[in-house]
């Protein structure tokens, strides 16, 4: 029981270490985002600015997955924080 | 007339839109119906005007908010976190000079630059925590609440150093338990500045290889 709880806390506390790494991640991918819009929305070359457009939203779509992947881990954690 | 399901379906941006297309109805002296408006939908309501109220304020004064609206996206933190780091450090550096040469420019320099530090401290505190709210969403991460947790303690030892040499500037000439404990809580404040930095540093730049 006892060795349970523990590797049970151990678990919680590795995914909350990957919790760590995807709540610094997103505001950069936020904020390259923003980056390459404003690249975009600055430049008058037409292929460029297409480009940065479609870097942007490449950021904007990692953005998404690793909010995707919070929201999947929290659920996790607290699942096995209910059963602890 | 605006009609509000009751069932407690209602999607939070659609239900959000409702409210837009309600103050937009408002501005324009329309009245607005809810039909339905059970403590459910009231409850959704209340939360959208929660979670959304600069979009909304947005909405209602489209030019007066434009300023109030930037103020919030200002780095705050960052602009107040390098405060109390330099100006903590320069003061235990002054106390260490004023403890070699017993001068009373560096006593008065210490204390002041004290005085300026513990000061700026809760301001960037709680600058933390609103970059915190906002940039990071409120997650209790080890980080987070390592930040929280050493920031509250140099608020106490930086206080507790200045207010003790503002009542009694005479323990520095004293030597005794109470000097040694004094000089010891001063030192004790450059670790702390040092690992609450080192854990910006690591929210800035990322985290170690």
């Amino acid at each position: 029981m006892k060795n349970q709880i523990k590797s049970l806390r151990e678990r919680i506390k590795e995914m909350e270490k990957i919790v760590e790494v995807l709540i610094i991640a997103i505001p950069k991918e936020e904020s390259s985002y923003k980056f390459y819009l404003e690249l975009a929305n600055s430049i008058e070359h037409e292929g460029s600015r297409r480009m940065f457009i479609k870097v942007a939203n490449q950021e904007l779509a990692h953005k998404g997955m690793l909010e995707m992947e919070l929201k999947k881990l929290q659920h996790e954690i607290a699942g096995l924080k209910s059963e602890r | 007339m605006l009609n509000i399901s009751d069932d407690g379906t209602i999607a939070s941006g659609f239900s959000f839109n409702i409210l837009l297309i309600s103050i937009d109805l408002f501005r324009n002296n329309n009245k607005i119906k809810l039909r339905n408006s059970n403590s459910e939908s009231r409850f959704y309501l209340k939360l959208i005007i929660r979670t959304n109220w600069a979009e909304i304020l947005k909405k209602i004064f489209p030019e007066k908010t434009k300023i109030k609206i930037g103020f919030l996206n200002i780095p705050f933190h960052a602009m107040f976190v390098h405060f109390p780091i330099a100006l903590y450090t320069a003061a235990v550096f002054f106390l260490f000079l004023a403890l070699l040469s017993d001068k009373d420019s560096f006593r008065n320099s210490y204390f002041y630059l004290m005085i300026m530090a513990t000061l700026f401290t809760p301001i960037s505190h709680f600058t933390g925590i609103l970059e915190w709210k906002k940039k990071y969403r409120g997650v209790r991460t080890h980080i987070f609440i390592n930040k929280n947790r050493y920031g509250l303690i140099l608020i106490l030892v930086g206080g507790v150093c200045t207010t003790w040499y503002w009542f009694y500037p005479g323990i520095l000439d004293n030597t005794g338990v109470l000097n040694i404990v004094f000089i010891i809580l001063n030192i004790f404040i450059l670790p702390l500045v040092g690992y609450l930095g080192h854990l910006g540093g690591k929210l800035v730049y990322g985290l170690p290889h």
